[in-house]
C-alpha cells in the first residue's frame, strides 16, 4: 500500500527528468540549431542570466495587467449572473450572449481597440476582462440557476426577501459552479493576457517571447516561456487553495 | 451439503495506524432454495458478506464454496460460478441512459449470450411484474417502486439459482415496501431460488425468511442464527399480527439490542 | 411531423431571447453613432459594418475556408488527442499517476506562448496554426474526460463487477456513458480554448487566415472591414460551441 504511494508521488517527477534528459540529449546528439530548440541546459543559462534584466520586468507587466484584469472581471461576471438569475426570461436572454462572448477569442478586438485607444496599457487589461467576464459568469449563472426548489421554498417559508434568499440560499449552493468559473477565469486570463502581450506588443511575456524569437534569442524565449507557464500554474493553483479553504463546510 | 458456505472468512482493512475488521471468522451456510436474512446494526459487515459471495470484493482470509467451486482471496470465481448468482441492489440502479428493455439486455450482454432468443423470458419477466407496457420507457420516466420491480428481475434474466438482495425495498416508502415483500416471496416461491437478504428491517426479515442470521458489528461477527418457522401458515401482511409473528420480533430486536447495550457497557 | 413542428417551435423559444437582447443593443449601437458621438474611422456603424459583412464574404472567402478548416482540424485532432489520453490515463494508474499532474499544469499554461517560437521551427504556415488550437485545447478536454472516467458512479460501476464485466465492457456500457457529462464540458472549454489557438497565432505571424485579415485591414483603418472578420470568427466560435452542444444533448437525453 505504502509502496504503490510513493511510487504515484514520484512517478511524476521521473517522468520530468527523463523528458529533460531526453529534451537534452536529442538536441546534442541531433545537433538542432541552438536557433530552433535551445538545451534545457541553455534555458536555464538564459533564465539565470536573462531573469533580472528582462523576463522579470516583463513577467511584473504580465502579472499586472492580469491580476487587475481578474480583479475587475470576477465581480463584473458575478454580478451580470446575480442580476441574470433573477428573472427567468433574462436568462435566457443573455446567457446564449455570454456563451457568445466566452467563444469570441477576444484579442481579435485588439486592432479595433487599438484605433480608439491608441497603444493604451489599458488595452491588454480589457482583452483579459473581456475573456474573463463571459466564463466566470456563464459557470455562476448556471450554479445560480439550479437551486433546488425546496431549499428556496424554505427560505420563502421564514418570509425572507428575494435578496436574502440569495445571498443565503443561492450564493453558497452554487459554490462548487462558482470556483469553477473562478478556475477556468483564472486559465483564460493567462491565456488572455499572453494573446493580448503577442497582439499589442508593450511589454508582457508574451512580448519578450516573441520579440526575443524575432532576434533568435530562442533560449530567452523559452525561458520567458517557463515563466509563463510557472506564472500560470501559481494562478491555478491560488484559486484551487481558496476553493479547498471556503469550501470546506460544503 | 450447504449450496453455499462461508469458512472462517475475515475481511480487513489495514490503516496506517491500526486493523480494522469489517468481518471476522464469519461462518454461515445457505441450503439450495432457501429463503436466509442477514440482520444487525449498521456497519456489521451484512452488506459485505454478499459482496464477497459475489465476487465483488475478496475476503482478506477464508473460502467461500458455492455449488461445490471454491474460491478465495487468490483464487478467483469463475464466470460460469457468477451467473448463477444474481444481485440485487439497495437503489434500482438502472442505466439512466439505457431503457428498461436494454436495461435488462445488459446482464445478457455481458454474458455473451443471444439476445433475441431471450426476448421471451424478459417479456415474461416484464409481464410478471406488470411492466409490460413500459419496456421502451427510460427509468426517469418511472417511478421508484417500478424502478426496483425492474432491479429485481434484472437480477433474473439470466435465470440464476441464487438471489443476494442487499436492502432492496429499503429506500422505498412502505406500502410500496410491503407490495414489493409479497412480491418477492412470490418469486421466491415460483423459481424455488436461494435467496439472501440483508435488512436491517426486522420485521421484513422474520415475514420473508426461513432463518435469520443475527449479527453484531466492531468487528463484523455472527452473533446466533435463529429458525423462523410458522407452521402451515401462509407468508401474508395478516401474520404481522399474530404473537409468534411478534415475538421473533422481539427476540431478534433484543439480540441486536443487547448487542449495543453491552457495547455501551 | 408534429415532431419535427415541435423542434421548430422549441427552437425558436431558445432563439428569440438572445436576439430580441441583440436587436437591442445594435439600435443603440446605431443611434450612438448616427448621433456623431463616435467619429465614423473608430467605431463602425451596425449598418457599415453589415454593408462590409455582404460587401466583402467574396474577397473573404479564401480566409474564411483556411480559417474555418485549420479550426476544425485542429479541433477534431485536439478532441482525438485528449480523449484518448484521458483513456491511457485511466486505463493504466501508474501512467496516470506519472501524467495526471501534467494534464493539470499544461491546461494552466499558455500554450499560445509557444507560438512564436513554434513558427521559428514550423513556418507561418498552417500546420503552427493548427499545432497551436491543438496544444491549447486538448488538455482541458483531457482533463475533464479523466475528471469523468474517474468520478465514475460507483454504485453504477458495482454493477459491472457483479456481472464479472471486463474491463472494457465496463468502460463500453458504463464508465463512457456516465462520463458524458463530464467530456462534454471539456469539449465545450476546449472549443473555447481553440479559438483563442487559431486566432493568436493567425494573428501573431502569416498572412493567411481571418485573424491576420484583421491586422491587414486594421492597417488602412478600415474598421468596418475588420470587424466583418470579427463576426465571422464569433460565428466559427458559436458553430463549434452549437454543434458540440446538440451532440452532447443528443447522447445525453436520458441522463
Amino acid at each position: 500500500m505504502e509502496k504503490s504511494k510513493i511510487s504515484r508521488r514520484i512517478a511524476p517527477w521521473i517522468v520530468l527528468i527523463v523528458i529533460i534528459l531526453l529534451w537534452q540529449w536529442i538536441c546534442t546528439a541531433f545537433h538542432v540549431s541552438e536557433h530552433l530548440i535551445p538545451k534545457p541546459t541553455a534555458i536555464a543559462a538564459a533564465l539565470h542570466d536573462k531573469f533580472a534584466l528582462s523576463i522579470w520586468p516583463d513577467a511584473l507587466v504580465s502579472i499586472r495587467v492580469m491580476l487587475i484584469g481578474y480583479v475587475i472581471a470576477v465581480p463584473i461576471g458575478f454580478v451580470i449572473a446575480a442580476i441574470a438569475s433573477q428573472f427567468k426570461f433574462i436568462v435566457r436572454m443573455v446567457l446564449p450572449i455570454l456563451i457568445l462572448l466566452m467563444v469570441t477569442p477576444m484579442a481579435t478586438l485588439v486592432p479595433e481597440f487599438k484605433l480608439f485607444l491608441g497603444v493604451d496599457p489599458s488595452l491588454k487589461i480589457i482583452i483579459v476582462i473581456l475573456q474573463v467576464a463571459p466564463v466566470v459568469a456563464v459557470n455562476t449563472l448556471t450554479g445560480f440557476t439550479y437551486v433546488p426548489q425546496k431549499k428556496l421554498d424554505v427560505m420563502r417559508g421564514f418570509g425572507c426577501g428575494r435578496w436574502e434568499t440569495f445571498f443565503r440560499v443561492t450564493v453558497p449552493n452554487a459554490m462548487p459552479q462558482i470556483f469553477t468559473g473562478l478556475k477556468l477565469g483564472s486559465i483564460l486570463c493567462t491565456i488572455a493576457a499572453m494573446s493580448a502581450d503577442l497582439s499589442v506588443g508593450q511589454g508582457g511575456l508574451g512580448y519578450r517571447i516573441s520579440n526575443s524569437a524575432a532576434v533568435s534569442a530562442t533560449d530567452t524565449a523559452f525561458a520567458a516561456i517557463v515563466v509563463a507557464a510557472i506564472i500560470g500554474v501559481l494562478f491555478y493553483s491560488l484559486i484551487a487553495i481558496i476553493e479547498k479553504k471556503v469550501s470546506v463546510w460544503n | 451439503m450447504a449450496y453455499i458456505s462461508l469458512e472462517h472468512v475475515n475481511k480487513k482493512f489495514v490503516t496506517r495506524r491500526s486493523t480494522i475488521y469489517a468481518l471476522k471468522d464469519i461462518n454461515m451456510h445457505f441450503n439450495k432454495g432457501e429463503f436466509v436474512s442477514i440482520v444487525g446494526p449498521s456497519g456489521c459487515g451484512k452488506s459485505t458478506i454478499i459482496r464477497l459471495i459475489d465476487d465483488i470484493i475478496k475476503p482478506s482470509s477464508g473460502t467461500i464454496t458455492v455449488d461445490g467451486f471454491t474460491y478465495n482471496n487468490t483464487r478467483p470465481i469463475t464466470k460460469d460460478q457468477i451467473r448463477k448468482m444474481g444481485f440485487i441492489f439497495q437503489v434500482p440502479n438502472l442505466y439512466p441512459w439505457l431503457t428498461i428493455r436494454e436495461n435488462l439486455e445488459l446482464p445478457l450482454k455481458i454474458y455473451h449470450e443471444d439476445i433475441e432468443k431471450n426476448t421471451p423470458h424478459i417479456e415474461f419477466l416484464l409481464d410478471y411484474v406488470g411492466l409490460k407496457e413500459y419496456a421502451d420507457s427510460y427509468p426517469s420516466e418511472i417511478s421508484g417502486g417500478m424502478s426496483q420491480r425492474i432491479g429485481v428481475i434484472r437480477g433474473m434474466v439470466h435465470n440464476p439459482d441464487v438471489f443476494m438482495m442487499d436492502e432492496p425495498f429499503g429506500a422505498l416508502d412502505e406500502d410500496t415496501r410491503e407490495t414489493l415483500n409479497i412480491e418477492l416471496l412470490k418469486i421466491w416461491k415460483d423459481t424455488g431460488m436461494t435467496i439472501i437478504f440483508i435488512t436491517h428491517n426486522v420485521e421484513e426479515a422474520v415475514l420473508l425468511s426461513q432463518r435469520v442470521y443475527i449479527m453484531s458489528s466492531h468487528p463484523g461477527q455472527v452473533k446466533t442464527e435463529m429458525n423462523i418457522d410458522f407452521g402451515g401458515r401462509e407468508r401474508t401482511l395478516d401474520l404481522i399480527t399474530e404473537p409468534d409473528f411478534q415475538q421473533y420480533c422481539t427476540d431478534i430486536e433484543n439480540l441486536i439490542g443487547n448487542i449495543s447495550l453491552s457495547e455501551i457497557k | 411531423m408534429t415532431k419535427s413542428k415541435n423542434k421548430v417551435v422549441s427552437a425558436i423559444n431558445l432563439m428569440y431571447p438572445p436576439v430580441i437582447l441583440i436587436v437591442l443593443l445594435l439600435v443603440v449601437w446605431q443611434t450612438v453613432c448616427t448621433a456623431n458621438a463616435i467619429s465614423v474611422w473608430m467605431l463602425a456603424k451596425p449598418t457599415d459594418i453589415f454593408t462590409a459583412f455582404a460587401a466583402n464574404t467574396k474577397e473573404l472567402l479564401p480566409d474564411i475556408w483556411i480559417t474555418y478548416s485549420n479550426e476544425l482540424i485542429g479541433y477534431v485532432l485536439a478532441i482525438v488527442v485528449g480523449l484518448a489520453l484521458a483513456i491511457l490515463l485511466c486505463a493504466f494508474p501508474l501512467v496516470g499517476a506519472a501524467l495526471n499532474p501534467f494534464i493539470i499544469v499544461v491546461c494552466c499554461i499558455p500554450m499560445i506562448s509557444l507560438v512564436p517560437t513554434l513558427m521559428l521551427v514550423l513556418g507561418l504556415g498552417r500546420s503552427v496554426k493548427i499545432i497551436t488550437i491543438v496544444v491549447q485545447s486538448f488538455p482541458i478536454i483531457c482533463m475533464n474526460a479523466s475528471t469523468g472516467i474517474t468520478n465514475v458512479d460507483p454504485t453504477r460501476l458495482e454493477l459491472m463487477q457483479s456481472l464479472k464485466a471486463t474491463k472494457a465492457e465496463q468502460f463500453r456500457y458504463c464508465i463512457l456513458k456516465d462520463a458524458l457529462p463530464d467530456i462534454f464540458t471539456g469539449l465545450k472549454l476546449g472549443a473555447v480554448m481553440s479559438m483563442i489557438g487559431g486566432v493568436t497565432a493567425e494573428m501573431t505571424g502569416g498572412n493567411s487566415g481571418l485573424g491576420s485579415r484583421i491586422n491587414y485591414y486594421i492597417g488602412f483603418s478600415k474598421s468596418s472591414e475588420a470587424l466583418s472578420c470579427v463576426i465571422y470568427i464569433i460565428l466559427l466560435g458559436a458553430i463549434l460551441y452549437a454543434v458540440v452542444s446538440a451532440i452532447g444533448a443528443h447522447l445525453m437525453k436520458h441522463h
